[in-house]
């Protein structure tokens, strides 16, 4: 056994079977329960990333404006966006961090589901190599019933139910944080992306245990609510007949209007002001706060 | 459009056919590790892991006729890719039955078909199957092995049914549904069927109608073959528990470890049929040791430590118990399985290792003293126990033998 299996996915798969335990030995409860607990316990992770997330998004009429205005001087560009960023606190880092701190739980969960539902003979028996010997309780259990609602969570949901749940639930958490962007080109690309990685997904679900795919429904439920509270409905707004105000999504800058960054702490808890668009037009600051 | 958004998109295009072709193509991981069978007269047959049925004359090791290739026909997916025949998944060994008319006869139970086939051994080569010789009203898998009484077939699907066919025609005699997955192969002593299941309970059937003589509700799920012996059937559970009940009526007569010895609890799953030998009842775990019990209470004679995972069941020779490992490892870099052979009479077990990166899961059978080892890479090795210098000589790969 390695070094990741005996310090991330053998934990996990114990910790897994023992909540099946006590949650009427439904494996498929105890997926949707984990879940939601690993989604919490990396919440301050998650929140760290949208919110970088969303000060890079806004960031970017002024990046553009740069852009066009150094257009012929790369060297000016990039100390000018260098400067920006430093200005307003955002780094590239601060978006991928902790997306990459995150990932080894997501797989390791990932993995866990995959061996905890096993099928067939091999799967179950490479199962029995992760047990805790002296975790009594783990024993009497397995193999877990793999009856969850229809499904069979060892195989393929055959009514196709958990593929439109992926496909949607994906797609709606990835709408919430494309942004609008005013180029047609990355406005494209955004699109088609919005599109092919939900339909990926979907596509791939119809081919795994319904075990991963109730994980990634769950896991994409519990994200859109985490997304919610942190950055709002986003893209969704307009679904939903809202205006994006509270969002902060950048609107195309009119002549009349100014965006300025200003980092600015209103209390040591959660509410911040990180970016604010102030209307020189109507000369009344409108300031975009969340939580 | 600019290069970088023309990259982009044959980028993002690759990566999404790509997704879409490994993954609408996936198969699971199940490949089969089936044991084999042997006549009196040295007729072997055995089931490869690509779902090939091959004759060998055991004392020559020569291949009789050509293998036979058994397919099963996937369920049509996107993309096409699952369109085309896969080759059986078998893990019940094969049984034969000799007789008269129309001879000798070798059935094979599928796990991806959940059928039983039947061919014809006739002028030294497996015949092609007959229609008459395939089971098709069957729902489950077939992972436990079949055994043969009187011209009858008994055997267990994943569904959860027993089932009791006619060897002539495969027609059904009798079928018991229990509702539980059932991996076990079913023992029969006297008039009754002994099987243990998933959901904890070892039945008792009745041969002639397949109704319920007694239950038992162990502590674990089981998938592991009873053995009968005396008056009591013996059975290992997932809960590490291993059992003597009473044949007629069901009875526990003792269980080990017992309460009062829980130190002495094994470290994982009894998964492998045990065997008996001289009054001592020897059960393996996938904990890597093989607990020798005595077959009158249950007390611990010996423990023997092999190391790795014992899923292959052992087999009995003379007075030696030989027995296989494997690190119950799904990546076959990580595989590493060895042969052992295990001398109760100065409780001392010596060790041949397998020459390559290999695991042992099927059951071990023999002809004579000659041992077979059916291994995870489809190798066939025979072992002569009766030779001073014992090593394991490679008969075949059973993939690509001719």
């Amino acid at each position: 056994m390695d070094i990741w299996e005996i310090i991330i996915l053998r934990p996990m798969i114990n910790v897994l079977i023992v909540v099946s335990k006590f949650l009427f030995n439904s494996p498929g409860l105890a997926i949707i329960v984990f879940t939601i607990l690993i989604r919490l316990a990396m919440f301050p992770l998650t929140k760290k990333q949208l919110l970088s997330s969303k000060k890079m998004q806004e960031m970017q009429p002024k990046i553009q404006e740069l852009q066009k205005k150094y257009a012929k001087d790369k060297q000016k560009l990039a100390k000018e966006q260098a400067a920006l960023l430093k200005e307003t606190g955002v780094t590239n880092i601060g978006c991928i961090l902790p997306m990459i701190i995150q990932m080894p739980i997501w797989v390791a969960l990932y993995q866990s589901i995959s061996r905890v539902v096993a099928n067939g003979p091999e799967e179950l028996l490479n199962l029995s190599r992760y047990l805790y010997p002296n975790w009594h309780l783990v024993y009497p259990i397995v193999p877990l019933n793999s009856q969850f609602l229809w499904l069979n969570l060892g195989v393929p949901d055959h009514l196709y139910i958990l593929p439109i749940l992926v496909f949607a639930s994906m797609w709606a958490m990835q709408k919430m944080v494309t942004p609008p962007s005013t180029d047609p080109q990355q406005q494209a690309q955004g699109q088609m992306m919005l599109i092919m990685m939900p339909l990926l997904f979907g596509f791939m679900t119809m081919n795994f245990p319904s075990g991963l795919a109730l994980y990634w429904v769950a896991s994409n439920v519990i994200g859109i609510v985490i997304q919610y509270f942190i950055t709002g409905w986003g893209g969704l707004a307009n679904l939903f007949g809202k205006k994006p105000s509270n969002t902060n999504t950048p609107s195309k800058p009119s002549s009349t209007t100014k965006t300025i960054y200003t980092p600015r702490e209103i209390d040591s808890t959660a509410r911040h002001i990180v970016v604010g668009q102030q209307n020189m037009g109507e000369g009344k600051p409108k300031w975009k706060f969340w939580k | 459009m600019n290069i970088k958004r023309k990259l982009f998109l044959v980028i993002l295009a690759i990566i999404v056919l790509s997704a879409l072709i490994v993954t609408g193509c996936t198969k699971g991981i199940s490949r089969g590790w089936s044991g084999g069978a042997v006549t009196p007269d040295g007729k072997m047959f055995v089931a490869s892991m690509t779902g090939r049925i091959i004759a060998v004359d055991a004392n020559s090791n020569a291949i009789l006729g050509k293998p036979i290739q058994l397919s099963v026909q996937s369920s049509a997916g996107l993309l096409g890719c699952s369109a085309s025949a896969s080759p059986l998944i078998i893990y019940a060994s094969p049984i034969v039955l000799n007789t008269t008319d129309p001879g000798t006869v070798v059935y094979i139970g599928g796990f991806s078909d959940g059928k039983i086939h039947g061919f014809l051994f006739k002028d030294g080569a497996l015949v092609e199957k007959n229609p008459t010789f395939l089971s098709d009203q069957l729902k489950g898998q077939i992972v436990g092995g079949m055994i043969i009484d009187n011209n009858m077939i008994y055997f267990a699907t994943s569904d959860g049914t027993v089932y009791a066919l006619n060897s002539k025609d495969l027609s059904i005699n009798w079928s018991h549904k229990i509702n539980s997955k059932i991996w076990s192969a079913p023992t029969i002593d006297g008039n009754t069927l002994y099987i243990g299941c998933f959901n904890k309970t070892v039945y008792a059937l009745n041969i002639t109608d397949g109704s319920e003589k007694w239950t038992y509700e162990a502590d674990g799920a089981i998938s592991s073959t009873p053995v009968v012996n005396g008056n009591n059937v013996y059975i290992g559970d997932y809960d590490r528990h291993f059992y003597a009940l009473d044949k007629t009526t069901g009875n526990l007569v003792w269980k080990f470890p017992a309460a009062n010895a829980v130190d002495e609890t094994p470290r994982n799953w009894f998964w492998a049929q045990p065997v008996v030998l001289n009054g001592v009842i020897y059960a393996p775990s996938l904990d890597g040791n093989v607990y020798a019990l005595d077959i009158t209470n249950g007390n611990m004679v010996n423990k023997y430590v092999l190391g790795d995972s014992i899923s292959s069941s052992p087999v009995v020779i003379g007075s030696s118990i030989m027995i296989a490992t494997s690190v119950a490892s799904t990546d076959p870099k990580k595989q590493k399985g060895k042969f052992f052979i295990i001398d109760p009479s100065d409780k001392s077990h010596r060790e041949l290792a397998l020459p390559s990166n290999e695991d042992v899961n099927a059951p071990l059978f023999n002809y004579g003293s000659i041992v077979y080892v059916h291994t995870s890479k489809d190798n066939l090795y025979s072992i002569d126990t009766s030779v001073k210098e014992i090593k394991l000589t490679l008969l075949f790969n059973l993939t690509t033998v001719k």
